[in-house]
Protein backbone atom coordinates (compact mmCIF):
# COMPACT_ATOMS: atom_id res chain seq x y z
CA UNK A 1 0.00 0.00 0.00
CA UNK A 2 2.98 2.56 1.16
CA UNK A 3 4.81 1.44 -2.05
CA UNK A 4 1.70 2.15 -4.61
CA UNK A 5 1.40 5.68 -2.47
CA UNK A 6 4.53 6.57 -3.19
CA UNK A 7 4.56 5.43 -6.71
CA UNK A 8 1.79 7.50 -7.25
CA UNK A 9 3.35 10.36 -5.63
CA UNK A 10 6.43 10.07 -7.64
CA UNK A 11 3.98 9.74 -10.90
CA UNK A 12 1.87 13.31 -10.10
CA UNK A 13 5.39 14.75 -9.52
CA UNK A 14 7.07 13.80 -12.69
CA UNK A 15 3.48 14.28 -14.59
CA UNK A 16 3.67 18.07 -12.81
CA UNK A 17 6.98 18.72 -13.91
CA UNK A 18 6.48 17.63 -17.69
CA UNK A 19 3.09 19.19 -18.21
CA UNK A 20 5.07 22.97 -16.76
CA UNK A 21 8.14 22.17 -19.39
CA UNK A 22 5.55 21.17 -22.13
CA UNK A 23 3.95 24.79 -21.14
CA UNK A 24 6.75 26.51 -21.31
CA UNK A 25 8.51 24.59 -24.63
CA UNK A 26 4.99 25.22 -26.61
CA UNK A 27 4.34 28.66 -25.40
CA UNK A 28 8.02 29.75 -26.77
CA UNK A 29 7.04 27.85 -29.84
CA UNK A 30 4.58 29.67 -30.57
CA UNK A 31 6.20 33.02 -29.66
CA UNK A 32 8.65 32.58 -32.58
CA UNK A 33 7.79 35.46 -35.25
CA UNK A 34 7.77 35.92 -38.64
CA UNK A 35 11.35 37.38 -38.47
CA UNK A 36 12.61 34.07 -37.08
CA UNK A 37 10.86 32.13 -39.91
CA UNK A 38 12.67 34.33 -41.98
CA UNK A 39 15.95 33.68 -40.47
CA UNK A 40 14.91 29.50 -40.61
CA UNK A 41 14.42 30.33 -44.35
CA UNK A 42 17.39 32.21 -45.30
CA UNK A 43 19.63 29.53 -42.83
CA UNK A 44 17.87 26.46 -44.62
CA UNK A 45 18.89 28.17 -48.12
CA UNK A 46 22.57 28.98 -47.28
CA UNK A 47 22.50 25.05 -45.80
CA UNK A 48 21.27 23.92 -49.27
CA UNK A 49 23.93 26.39 -50.95
CA UNK A 50 27.34 25.10 -48.63
CA UNK A 51 25.82 21.29 -49.88
CA UNK A 52 26.19 22.44 -53.28
CA UNK A 53 29.40 23.82 -52.97
CA UNK A 54 30.27 20.64 -51.70
CA UNK A 55 29.50 18.82 -53.89
CA UNK A 56 31.27 21.02 -56.85
CA UNK A 57 34.48 20.12 -54.76
CA UNK A 58 33.79 16.19 -55.37
CA UNK A 59 32.72 16.95 -59.01
CA UNK A 60 36.05 18.49 -59.64
CA UNK A 61 38.02 15.67 -58.17
CA UNK A 62 35.93 13.55 -60.13
CA UNK A 63 36.30 15.11 -63.23
CA UNK A 64 40.53 15.45 -62.69
CA UNK A 65 40.85 11.51 -61.82
CA UNK A 66 38.50 11.34 -65.09
CA UNK A 67 40.76 13.35 -67.20
CA UNK A 68 43.98 11.77 -65.78
CA UNK A 69 42.94 8.05 -66.32
CA UNK A 70 41.92 9.68 -69.96
CA UNK A 71 45.35 10.30 -70.91
CA UNK A 72 47.05 7.28 -69.40
CA UNK A 73 44.56 5.29 -71.56
CA UNK A 74 45.15 7.32 -74.41
CA UNK A 75 48.85 6.60 -73.50
CA UNK A 76 48.62 3.09 -72.96
CA UNK A 77 45.66 1.30 -74.29
CA UNK A 78 45.12 -1.81 -72.60
CA UNK A 79 42.66 -3.97 -70.80
CA UNK A 80 43.53 -2.88 -67.37
CA UNK A 81 43.49 1.50 -68.40
CA UNK A 82 40.17 0.81 -70.09
CA UNK A 83 38.52 -0.85 -67.30
CA UNK A 84 39.83 2.28 -65.17
CA UNK A 85 38.85 4.43 -67.72
CA UNK A 86 35.32 3.53 -67.93
CA UNK A 87 34.93 3.13 -64.48
CA UNK A 88 36.18 6.56 -63.77
CA UNK A 89 33.84 8.10 -66.83
CA UNK A 90 30.95 6.42 -64.93
CA UNK A 91 31.80 8.30 -61.56
CA UNK A 92 32.43 11.27 -63.14
CA UNK A 93 29.45 11.56 -64.82
CA UNK A 94 27.70 10.02 -61.90
CA UNK A 95 29.07 13.42 -60.10
CA UNK A 96 28.18 15.59 -62.78
CA UNK A 97 24.09 14.64 -62.26
CA UNK A 98 24.66 15.09 -58.66
CA UNK A 99 26.17 18.64 -58.73
CA UNK A 100 23.74 19.65 -61.33
CA UNK A 101 20.70 18.26 -58.72
CA UNK A 102 22.36 19.92 -56.22
CA UNK A 103 22.43 23.04 -57.77
CA UNK A 104 18.83 23.11 -58.56
CA UNK A 105 18.22 22.15 -55.39
CA UNK A 106 19.90 25.23 -53.77
CA UNK A 107 17.37 27.30 -56.26
CA UNK A 108 14.25 24.95 -55.27
CA UNK A 109 14.80 25.54 -51.57
CA UNK A 110 15.45 29.27 -51.83
CA UNK A 111 12.16 29.49 -54.23
CA UNK A 112 10.28 27.40 -51.55
CA UNK A 113 11.39 29.10 -48.81
CA UNK A 114 10.47 32.86 -50.01
CA UNK A 115 7.45 34.08 -48.51
CA UNK A 116 7.37 37.17 -50.34
CA UNK A 117 6.81 36.07 -53.70
CA UNK A 118 3.05 34.75 -54.36
CA UNK A 119 2.04 31.50 -53.64
CA UNK A 120 1.02 30.90 -56.85
CA UNK A 121 3.95 31.54 -58.79
CA UNK A 122 6.23 30.14 -56.07
CA UNK A 123 4.21 26.78 -56.67
CA UNK A 124 4.41 27.08 -60.06
CA UNK A 125 8.89 27.80 -60.05
CA UNK A 126 9.12 25.07 -57.68
CA UNK A 127 7.47 22.79 -59.66
CA UNK A 128 9.60 23.51 -63.16
CA UNK A 129 12.65 23.02 -61.02
CA UNK A 130 11.25 19.92 -59.68
CA UNK A 131 10.59 18.50 -63.26
CA UNK A 132 14.14 18.94 -64.15
CA UNK A 133 15.39 17.21 -60.87
CA UNK A 134 13.17 13.98 -61.70
CA UNK A 135 14.58 13.98 -64.78
CA UNK A 136 18.24 14.00 -63.30
CA UNK A 137 17.34 12.00 -61.11
CA UNK A 138 16.05 9.01 -63.89
CA UNK A 139 19.65 9.70 -65.65
CA UNK A 140 20.98 8.91 -62.19
CA UNK A 141 19.71 5.68 -62.67
CA UNK A 142 20.10 5.28 -66.43
CA UNK A 143 24.00 6.08 -65.78
CA UNK A 144 24.00 3.38 -63.09
CA UNK A 145 23.13 0.63 -64.57
CA UNK A 146 24.48 1.75 -68.09
CA UNK A 147 26.80 -0.36 -70.31
CA UNK A 148 30.24 1.26 -70.85
CA UNK A 149 29.21 1.61 -74.48
CA UNK A 150 26.20 3.49 -73.42
CA UNK A 151 28.12 5.78 -71.36
CA UNK A 152 29.18 8.13 -74.24
CA UNK A 153 25.58 8.40 -75.32
CA UNK A 154 24.59 9.28 -72.17
CA UNK A 155 26.95 11.91 -71.58
CA UNK A 156 25.79 13.28 -74.80
CA UNK A 157 22.01 13.82 -72.98
CA UNK A 158 23.93 15.17 -70.11
CA UNK A 159 25.85 17.70 -71.96
CA UNK A 160 22.96 18.73 -74.22
CA UNK A 161 20.51 18.99 -71.19
CA UNK A 162 23.35 21.41 -69.13
CA UNK A 163 23.47 23.32 -72.58
CA UNK A 164 19.83 24.11 -72.11
CA UNK A 165 19.87 24.16 -68.19
CA UNK A 166 21.94 27.17 -68.41
CA UNK A 167 19.16 29.08 -70.36
CA UNK A 168 16.52 27.75 -68.18
CA UNK A 169 18.21 29.16 -64.64
CA UNK A 170 18.23 32.01 -66.40
CA UNK A 171 14.71 31.59 -67.27
CA UNK A 172 14.05 30.60 -63.62
CA UNK A 173 15.73 33.75 -62.03
CA UNK A 174 13.59 36.18 -64.99
CA UNK A 175 10.53 34.47 -63.59
CA UNK A 176 11.36 34.61 -59.81
CA UNK A 177 12.29 38.15 -60.75
CA UNK A 178 8.80 38.56 -62.05
CA UNK A 179 7.42 37.72 -59.08
CA UNK A 180 9.04 39.27 -56.75
CA UNK A 181 8.13 42.17 -58.10
CA UNK A 182 4.84 41.92 -58.25
CA UNK A 183 4.72 40.81 -54.62
CA UNK A 184 6.62 44.47 -53.88
CA UNK A 185 4.48 46.23 -56.13
CA UNK A 186 1.63 45.44 -54.38
CA UNK A 187 3.40 46.08 -51.28
CA UNK A 188 4.60 49.51 -52.29
CA UNK A 189 0.51 50.27 -53.28
CA UNK A 190 -0.64 49.10 -50.07
CA UNK A 191 2.13 51.98 -48.34
CA UNK A 192 1.28 54.26 -50.57
CA UNK A 193 -2.54 53.74 -50.06
CA UNK A 194 -1.74 54.61 -46.10
CA UNK A 195 0.22 57.68 -46.92
CA UNK A 196 -2.66 59.04 -48.72
CA UNK A 197 -5.00 58.48 -46.07
CA UNK A 198 -2.88 59.50 -43.53
CA UNK A 199 -2.44 62.84 -45.39
CA UNK A 200 -5.67 63.31 -45.76
CA UNK A 201 -6.17 62.39 -42.03
CA UNK A 202 -3.31 65.95 -41.41
CA UNK A 203 -5.39 67.88 -44.13
CA UNK A 204 -8.48 67.78 -41.71
CA UNK A 205 -6.39 68.77 -38.77
CA UNK A 206 -5.07 71.82 -40.92
CA UNK A 207 -1.14 70.62 -41.12
CA UNK A 208 1.08 71.25 -43.89
CA UNK A 209 0.95 68.15 -46.39
CA UNK A 210 3.07 69.69 -49.29
CA UNK A 211 6.35 68.08 -48.73
CA UNK A 212 4.21 64.41 -47.81
CA UNK A 213 2.05 65.01 -51.21
CA UNK A 214 5.31 66.14 -53.21
CA UNK A 215 7.11 62.60 -51.61
CA UNK A 216 3.73 60.67 -52.35
CA UNK A 217 3.38 61.73 -55.82
CA UNK A 218 7.08 60.98 -56.38
CA UNK A 219 6.75 57.63 -54.94
CA UNK A 220 3.35 56.53 -56.94
CA UNK A 221 4.74 57.74 -60.21
CA UNK A 222 7.80 55.18 -59.61
CA UNK A 223 5.70 52.47 -58.55
CA UNK A 224 4.27 52.79 -62.38
CA UNK A 225 7.67 53.01 -63.78
CA UNK A 226 8.54 49.65 -61.87
CA UNK A 227 5.05 48.27 -63.56
CA UNK A 228 6.20 48.74 -66.90
CA UNK A 229 9.48 47.84 -66.35
CA UNK A 230 8.52 44.89 -64.81
CA UNK A 231 6.02 43.59 -67.56
CA UNK A 232 9.07 44.55 -70.29
CA UNK A 233 11.15 42.05 -68.78
CA UNK A 234 8.52 39.90 -68.27
CA UNK A 235 8.14 39.31 -72.03
CA UNK A 236 12.28 39.77 -72.31
CA UNK A 237 12.69 36.50 -70.44
CA UNK A 238 9.87 34.36 -71.71
CA UNK A 239 11.55 34.99 -75.29
CA UNK A 240 14.67 33.75 -74.15
CA UNK A 241 15.85 30.52 -76.40
CA UNK A 242 19.28 30.68 -76.51
CA UNK A 243 21.65 31.02 -73.94
CA UNK A 244 23.14 34.02 -76.23
CA UNK A 245 20.05 35.99 -75.65
CA UNK A 246 19.87 35.08 -71.82
CA UNK A 247 23.21 36.82 -71.53
CA UNK A 248 22.39 39.88 -73.54
CA UNK A 249 19.50 40.29 -71.43
CA UNK A 250 21.09 39.92 -67.67
CA UNK A 251 23.87 42.28 -68.80
CA UNK B 1 29.82 9.12 26.34
CA UNK B 2 31.11 12.09 28.96
CA UNK B 3 30.44 14.51 26.24
CA UNK B 4 26.27 13.01 25.94
CA UNK B 5 26.30 13.21 29.49
CA UNK B 6 27.78 17.21 29.69
CA UNK B 7 25.53 18.16 26.37
CA UNK B 8 22.40 16.93 28.75
CA UNK B 9 23.78 18.66 31.79
CA UNK B 10 24.10 21.69 29.33
CA UNK B 11 20.49 21.68 28.17
CA UNK B 12 18.97 20.82 31.86
CA UNK B 13 21.22 24.44 33.27
CA UNK B 14 19.76 26.21 30.03
CA UNK B 15 16.13 25.02 30.78
CA UNK B 16 16.36 25.93 34.33
CA UNK B 17 17.64 29.52 33.84
CA UNK B 18 14.93 29.91 31.38
CA UNK B 19 12.26 28.38 33.61
CA UNK B 20 13.55 31.08 36.56
CA UNK B 21 13.48 33.99 33.81
CA UNK B 22 9.79 33.40 32.84
CA UNK B 23 8.25 32.87 36.11
CA UNK B 24 9.68 36.33 37.74
CA UNK B 25 8.52 38.09 34.07
CA UNK B 26 4.94 36.70 35.13
CA UNK B 27 5.12 37.62 38.49
CA UNK B 28 5.98 40.97 37.68
CA UNK B 29 3.04 41.64 35.24
CA UNK B 30 0.69 39.99 38.03
CA UNK B 31 1.94 42.77 40.16
CA UNK B 32 1.49 45.71 38.06
CA UNK B 33 -1.96 44.78 37.15
CA UNK B 34 -3.37 44.25 40.54
CA UNK B 35 -1.89 47.93 40.69
CA UNK B 36 -3.63 49.27 37.88
CA UNK B 37 -7.05 47.95 39.41
CA UNK B 38 -9.65 51.02 39.50
CA UNK B 39 -9.75 52.56 42.88
CA UNK B 40 -13.92 52.60 42.47
CA UNK B 41 -13.77 49.06 41.75
CA UNK B 42 -12.42 48.22 45.52
CA UNK B 43 -15.12 46.85 47.68
CA UNK B 44 -16.88 48.92 50.02
CA UNK B 45 -18.10 52.67 50.41
CA UNK B 46 -15.35 55.32 48.52
CA UNK B 47 -13.74 57.87 50.34
CA UNK B 48 -14.37 61.59 49.68
CA UNK B 49 -11.13 62.62 48.31
CA UNK B 50 -11.95 59.68 45.34
CA UNK B 51 -15.32 61.75 44.59
CA UNK B 52 -13.65 65.11 44.74
CA UNK B 53 -10.89 63.69 42.25
CA UNK B 54 -14.19 62.60 40.07
CA UNK B 55 -15.52 65.89 39.60
CA UNK B 56 -13.96 67.91 37.04
CA UNK B 57 -13.92 64.93 35.21
CA UNK B 58 -18.04 64.89 34.93
CA UNK B 59 -17.75 68.84 34.23
CA UNK B 60 -15.67 68.06 31.08
CA UNK B 61 -17.99 65.47 30.02
CA UNK B 62 -20.89 67.60 30.52
CA UNK B 63 -19.31 70.77 28.59
CA UNK B 64 -18.39 68.33 25.71
CA UNK B 65 -21.87 66.53 25.26
CA UNK B 66 -23.19 70.32 25.04
CA UNK B 67 -20.72 70.71 21.83
CA UNK B 68 -21.51 67.63 20.52
CA UNK B 69 -25.39 68.96 20.62
CA UNK B 70 -24.55 71.95 18.57
CA UNK B 71 -22.60 69.80 16.36
CA UNK B 72 -25.27 68.24 15.43
CA UNK B 73 -27.77 70.63 15.27
CA UNK B 74 -25.92 72.68 13.29
CA UNK B 75 -27.52 72.94 9.34
CA UNK B 76 -24.64 75.05 7.21
CA UNK B 77 -23.71 71.82 5.77
CA UNK B 78 -26.83 70.59 4.74
CA UNK B 79 -26.94 70.96 0.99
CA UNK B 80 -23.20 70.08 0.49
CA UNK B 81 -24.46 67.00 -1.16
CA UNK B 82 -26.36 68.50 -3.55
CA UNK B 83 -23.90 71.30 -4.17
CA UNK B 84 -21.35 68.70 -4.83
CA UNK B 85 -23.45 66.67 -7.52
CA UNK B 86 -24.16 69.95 -9.37
CA UNK B 87 -20.66 70.46 -9.35
CA UNK B 88 -19.95 67.63 -10.78
CA UNK B 89 -22.53 67.98 -13.45
CA UNK B 90 -21.26 70.86 -14.29
CA UNK B 91 -17.24 70.15 -14.84
CA UNK B 92 -16.33 69.08 -18.44
CA UNK B 93 -14.51 65.58 -18.26
CA UNK B 94 -11.27 65.08 -19.96
CA UNK B 95 -12.77 63.76 -22.96
CA UNK B 96 -15.36 66.96 -23.48
CA UNK B 97 -12.08 69.43 -22.94
CA UNK B 98 -11.75 71.45 -26.11
CA UNK B 99 -7.80 70.78 -26.68
CA UNK B 100 -5.46 70.63 -30.10
CA UNK B 101 -6.35 67.64 -31.61
CA UNK B 102 -3.16 65.23 -31.38
CA UNK B 103 -1.69 63.82 -35.06
CA UNK B 104 -0.64 59.84 -34.66
CA UNK B 105 2.47 59.74 -37.06
CA UNK B 106 3.32 56.61 -35.53
CA UNK B 107 1.48 55.01 -38.55
CA UNK B 108 3.83 56.89 -40.95
CA UNK B 109 6.69 55.50 -38.95
CA UNK B 110 5.81 51.74 -39.10
CA UNK B 111 5.38 52.40 -42.99
CA UNK B 112 8.74 53.79 -43.42
CA UNK B 113 9.86 50.77 -41.37
CA UNK B 114 7.85 48.54 -43.69
CA UNK B 115 9.45 50.56 -46.83
CA UNK B 116 12.37 50.02 -45.66
CA UNK B 117 12.26 45.95 -44.60
CA UNK B 118 11.02 45.54 -48.18
CA UNK B 119 14.10 47.40 -50.08
CA UNK B 120 16.39 45.33 -47.76
CA UNK B 121 14.62 41.75 -48.47
CA UNK B 122 14.64 42.61 -52.52
CA UNK B 123 18.51 43.36 -52.21
CA UNK B 124 18.92 40.34 -50.56
CA UNK B 125 16.82 38.63 -53.15
CA UNK B 126 19.38 40.63 -55.77
CA UNK B 127 22.92 39.17 -54.22
CA UNK B 128 21.52 35.69 -53.80
CA UNK B 129 19.99 35.35 -57.34
CA UNK B 130 22.90 37.02 -58.78
CA UNK B 131 24.74 34.20 -56.70
CA UNK B 132 23.08 31.72 -59.02
CA UNK B 133 23.15 34.32 -62.11
CA UNK B 134 26.73 34.32 -62.03
CA UNK B 135 28.39 30.73 -60.72
CA UNK B 136 30.90 30.05 -63.01
CA UNK B 137 31.88 26.43 -60.54
CA UNK B 138 30.55 24.52 -63.54
CA UNK B 139 32.36 25.89 -66.38
CA UNK B 140 34.03 23.40 -67.45
CA UNK B 141 30.99 21.10 -67.63
CA UNK B 142 30.47 21.13 -71.38
CA UNK B 143 33.94 20.75 -72.69
CA UNK B 144 34.92 17.82 -69.99
CA UNK B 145 31.18 15.98 -71.64
CA UNK B 146 32.41 16.97 -74.91
CA UNK B 147 35.23 15.20 -74.27
CA UNK B 148 33.54 12.06 -72.79
CA UNK B 149 31.06 12.19 -75.30
CA UNK B 150 33.58 11.51 -78.27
Amino acid sequence: MEKTTKKLSKFIVYFLVGAIILGLFSSVAFAKGLKERHQEARAKYQAARQQYFKEVNWWKTARQQFLNTRRKYKQFRNVENKADYEKKARAFLSRTVDVLIRKLESLKNWVSNKPSLPESERQAIVAEIEKDINWLEDKKSEIATALPSQIREKAKEIRDYWRNHRIFVKKIIGQIWGARLDWVIERFENISSKIAAKIDELKAADKDTSQLEAWLADFNQKIEIAKNKREKAREKYQAISSLADANKLFK
Amino acid sequence: MQVVYLLIGLVVIVAVVIGVYWYSQKSEVTELSEIKKPALEVKGIPEISDIEKIAPEIDALLKDISELETVAEDKSLDTLKEDLSALTEETPSEKELPSTPAIDISDIESTEKELSTELEGILNDLTDLEGFEEDTSLDELDTSLSGLAK
